[in-house]
């Protein structure tokens, strides 16, 4: 549900992101006032721990596995304030760590899994719920519904934002300009994976951990008051909220044609409104006679007279096919390249305890122990069926995934510690410049300009003594995941008609198109190059320099706080949730079912929520005890040098020489 | 056997004295307990009706097994929890929910008594060891030239030169307790409240921990550590402090009396009845039998005591 640098336009993500300033602003006055000086450790553990259990994997339909998103969950446990900041929190550490949605489009993706997740989650389970007991079973499903409704709500937003991108971003020969695809091939393909595959994986879990936590006795949120006194009148709010909500993806709909653009006759009319002469580039009318024309197939779609609607229907499913198929080819190449590392680590746990083995001690004395535990171990269970299969993939890769991630936040800074060109830029010079280059990749759209950026991106690298191959590597094995699924169908002839270059089959005719693989190319090539962008900046820039350098460029002190928090939380919530899959492992025979998965991993999480908790308070302890009194002070910013200005005016340069490549006609 | 076994040494007691501002809180000891009583919630009672007097530059141990509220009595003199009834003052002013909130009074407060926690993890929340160290002093206010002082001084002292740029979840456990204590020092407090301080450290660590400790309190400091592990008892404290499993103060006096008392120990479940003190030697060692036993202390399972 992450959405990647430039898949969106810089106008769309603009207006998420400023949609996103007030519920932030709001956000943070809610919680001081709900929290007081409690509220960093709270919100730190609590995105902890939604970053711990977003890499759980949950087992769905049909051997699949889905992420939890937990945006419902926290909700339902801390408020949805709270949850609003710590599933920010925790989706500013997926953006910087570990790729997982872009810079850019940060504000996008807090919007829809920050904001309409937790929010319409929440809502739903408040209006179903109602006052029921704390206690009441009722609670756990009504949770588990909203977080059904949540989920598939924000996947709907994600579709909307997606899928409004070709009808209002494209040249005016129809060829889309950021993402290809309109709302009829969104919409059934993000609801289609959540409707029946993460969506009811997302429910059940939400419902047991809810379970689970009303059995330990740890509080929901809002629950405390339920017994005691009038509630306050929060219906208004809720409408208000639910209001907002539908009309924000109506701010999209101020439309302008985007900066640099234009067609031979917008460019004639730019130039006479600056020059005051009336010219047409003449390279500019060559290519605009020549050149393809892209996605001019959508145009028909998008009037869509009908002729082609299984077409598109076929896409999308294609779409959610290959989105299924890469996710489990990735897993696996994932999974085993974790098992790898850990040489087999985990397998020693298992050789303890061989049958047959003497026992430790033998006394004459009568012992203490009962019968059965002074016996040799038996060789096996009389009633256990042993399936002969793996044990579950869920498990496996989960584990995988959690120790892949202990890796990245405990080693990640490897590189940077590196001597290199971009690890003695200061941090602040490269947050600015490396977020200005991205915006620049998602104005481009062409191929050479983006393959000058690609190129860039190399040089710094090498200047950086970073591995370039292992850097591409981490890109573009990372990239087609997403966006590959996205690309596939475009390429296809249903999507984008053209010159056939492969027919795959020929009644229903289906191809690969000459203009088709084009598109695909140009999506995956700038998607990639604004990963990695992205990715030379963390790999480069040591954790805490990248958070003082968006403290001094005015993220707010709490975000900060928090966010430095909850990197440091994050790694004790992983290594405990990595013990309690060891633990599980080293006591499981054979194969689980499906059910007996779910309901494991509802208890790790509540078990873990439990942890995290407990570990707020006593780091909320800990500071007071050291003189915190609510206002967070930190040590200074590190001092700006002269190379560090001499890197910002290069980088703008490049950012010019590449906007101006755009429509200089030497390029085409 | 014991030079300093109740009274912690004279010149010990005047330099703490020396630092307290005014000649009534001089005179005050440092934390006077009368009647408290604290509960987690309807029928989870940690404490039940403590008295006790802790003067300033005394080095006391609060004793007790699992669960008698050795935590629950060290957050209450911390001023991290307040009891449901009783008092406690500190330095001669009520410690209080309340006066807490006065900021003169918390600066106080906060700057004279340091506590380590047990769970390091909890403690070290910052991102750096360097900004976990400068946590506390700049929350107070210091001046920067000074806090950067501080740590270099502390570096020297704990040997944490190396650590100083590390994110906290990276070192050992040992490193972890070090940079708490660091973290604790650099504000230099006159009181020290220790949870289990040597809980989860190998015996290398507990012994540089424990000559730590004995070298703070020659300088002057309060020692006040909440342990079950006896045999660093001698060395950090003068003076225990027991707490019974009913959660009430089982006995207190000084610390040979109390380590010797093998009855009083078995009363509060903190030993076995194969643990043995004798004198100037204690051991323990598992037992198989359940008839009565000699032996002598000359074998490799005893040890002296300093």
């Amino acid at each position: 549900m992450h959405i990647p640098d430039s898949v969106l336009s810089p106008a769309t993500s603009a207006v998420t992101g400023a949609a996103m300033l007030p519920v932030w602003a709001l956000a943070g006055r809610r919680v001081r006032q709900n929290l007081g000086a409690r509220q960093a450790p709270l919100l730190a553990l609590g995105a902890a721990f939604c970053f711990t259990i977003m890499l759980f994997n949950i087992p769905a339909l049909g051997g699949t596995t889905a992420h939890p998103v937990a945006g419902t969950l926290l909700a339902v446990m801390i408020g949805p304030w709270a949850a609003t900041i710590g599933m920010s929190v925790t989706l500013a550490i997926q953006a910087l760590f570990f790729g997982d949605g872009g810079l850019l489009t940060y504000g996008a993706n807090c919007f829809t899994m920050a904001f309409v997740l937790p929010f319409v989650g929440y809502s739903i389970y408040r209006l179903a719920a109602g006052r029921s007991a704390p206690n009441a079973p009722a609670r756990a499903l009504c949770a588990a519904l909203g977080a059904y409704v949540g989920l598939n709500a924000a996947a709907a937003v994600v579709a909307v934002l997606l899928g409004v991108q070709p009808a209002l971003f494209h040249k005016p020969n129809g060829e889309a300009l950021y993402f290809p695809f309109g709302l009829k091939v969104t919409l059934p393909a993000m609801l289609g994976t959540h409707l029946l595959i993460a969506g009811p994986a997302e429910a059940v879990v939400t419902g047991l951990v809810v379970r689970y936590l009303q059995a330990a006795g740890i509080p929901l949120y809002g629950t405390a008051s339920l017994a005691a006194g009038p509630r306050r009148r929060r219906e208004a709010l809720w409408i208000g909220l639910l209001a907002l909500l539908a009309l924000s993806p109506l701010g999209l709909l101020a439309r302008g044609e985007a900066w640099g653009e234009w067609d031979v006759q917008g460019l004639a009319a730019q130039i006479e409104k600056t020059e005051g002469k009336v010219y047409v580039p003449e390279g500019a009318e060559r290519a605009e006679r020549h050149g393809y024309k892209g996605l001019r197939g959508l145009e028909d779609y998008a009037s869509d007279d009908g002729k082609n609607r299984w077409g598109y229907v076929g896409a999308a499913l294609l779409g959610v096919g290959a989105i299924v198929v890469l996710t489990l080819l990735g897993g696996r190449f994932l999974a085993r390249r974790a098992e790898e590392s850990n040489g087999g680590g985990a397998a020693g746990g298992n050789g303890e305890m061989e049958p047959g083995q003497p026992a430790l001690t033998s006394r004459a004395s009568p012992s203490p122990l009962p019968d059965w535990l002074q016996r040799p171990s038996e060789e096996t269970a009389p009633s256990l069926e042993l399936s002969g299969r793996p044990p579950n993939r869920f498990l496996e890769r989960t584990l995988g995934e959690l120790s892949a991630s202990a890796a990245t936040t405990l080693y990640g800074e490897r590189w940077a510690r590196q001597p290199g060109y971009l690890q003695r830029r200061d941090a602040r010079a490269k947050v600015v410049a490396f977020l200005g280059l991205i915006g620049v990749v998602a104005c481009v759209h062409n191929a050479v300009t983006l393959l000058c950026l690609y190129a860039l991106t190399v040089g710094l690298a090498a200047a950086s003594r970073l591995p370039v191959r292992l850097l591409a590597q981490r890109v573009w094995l990372s990239v087609p995941l997403f966006i590959g699924a996205v690309a596939l169908p475009v390429a296809l002839n249903v999507v984008t008609p053209g010159r056939a270059l492969l027919v795959l089959w020929s009644r229903p005719y289906l191809a690969l198109t000459a203009p088709g693989l084009q598109l695909a190319a140009m999506l995956l090539l700038r998607v990639g190059v604004a990963v990695t962008f992205a990715t030379l900046l963390t790999l480069t820039t040591p954790w805490n320099d990248l958070l003082r350098a968006l403290r001094a460029l005015f993220v707010p002190r709490l975000f900060v706080g928090v966010l430095a928090m909850t990197y440091r939380y994050a790694a004790v919530l992983l290594h405990t949730a990595a013990e309690m899959f060891v633990a599980r492992r080293s006591r499981t025979v054979g194969r689980a079912t499906n059910a007996q998965g779910r309901g494991f991993l509802g208890a790790a999480i509540g078990a873990l929520f439990g942890k995290a908790l407990a570990l707020s308070e006593e780091v909320h302890a800990a500071m007071i005890a050291r003189g915190f009194q609510g206002e967070m002070r930190t040590l200074s910013v590190p001092r700006w040098k002269r190379a560090d200005s001499v890197w910002i005016l290069a980088m703008a340069l490049a950012a010019v020489l590449a906007l101006g490549g755009e429509y200089v006609p030497f390029f085409r | 056997m014991f030079p300093s076994s109740v009274d912690p040494p004279r010149a010990a007691q005047t330099a703490a004295k020396a630092r307290w501002a005014s000649p009534q809180e001089a005179a005050a000891p440092a934390f006077v307990l009368s009647g408290v009583c604290y509960a987690y919630g309807p029928g989870v009672v940690a404490l039940r009706d403590v008295s006790l007097t802790i003067g300033q530059g005394e080095k006391v141990a609060i004793l007790g097994a699992n669960g008698c509220g050795k935590s629950t009595l060290i957050k209450l003199l911390g001023g991290l929890i307040h009891p449901q009834s009783g008092v406690i003052t500190a330095c001669g002013e009520p410690l209080t929910e309340v006066a807490l909130r006065g900021e003169a009074f918390a600066y106080r407060f906060r700057r004279r008594v340091g506590f380590i926690f047990q769970n390091s993890d909890a403690q070290l929340f910052s991102p750096t060891v360097r900004e976990e160290i400068a946590f506390g002093p700049l929350q107070m206010g210091l001046p920067r030239v000074e806090i950067e002082r501080r740590i270099a001084d502390l570096c020297t002292l704990l040997d944490l030169n190396s650590l100083l740029d590390r994110p906290p979840f990276q070192l050992s456990g040992g490193e972890k307790k070090k940079v708490a204590i660091a973290s604790v020092l650099v504000t230099n407090p006159d009181v020290l409240l220790l949870d289990e301080p040597t809980n989860g450290l190998d015996p290398r660590s507990q012994h540089w921990l424990v000559d730590l400790l004995v070298k703070l309190h020659a300088a002057g400091k309060t020692l006040i550590t909440a342990t079950h592990d006896l045999s660093i008892v001698p060395e950090i404290a003068d003076r225990v402090l027991v707490l019974g499993e009913d959660h009430t103060l089982a006995a207190e006096g000084p610390t040979h009396a109390i380590l010797s008392d093998t009855d009083l120990l078995l009363r509060v479940n903190l030993i076995h009845e194969h643990w043995h003190w004798h004198g100037s030697l204690y051991h323990s060692h598992p037992h198989h039998h359940d008839a009565a036993h000699d032996h002598t202390h000359d074998g490799a399972d005893s040890q002296p005591h300093p």
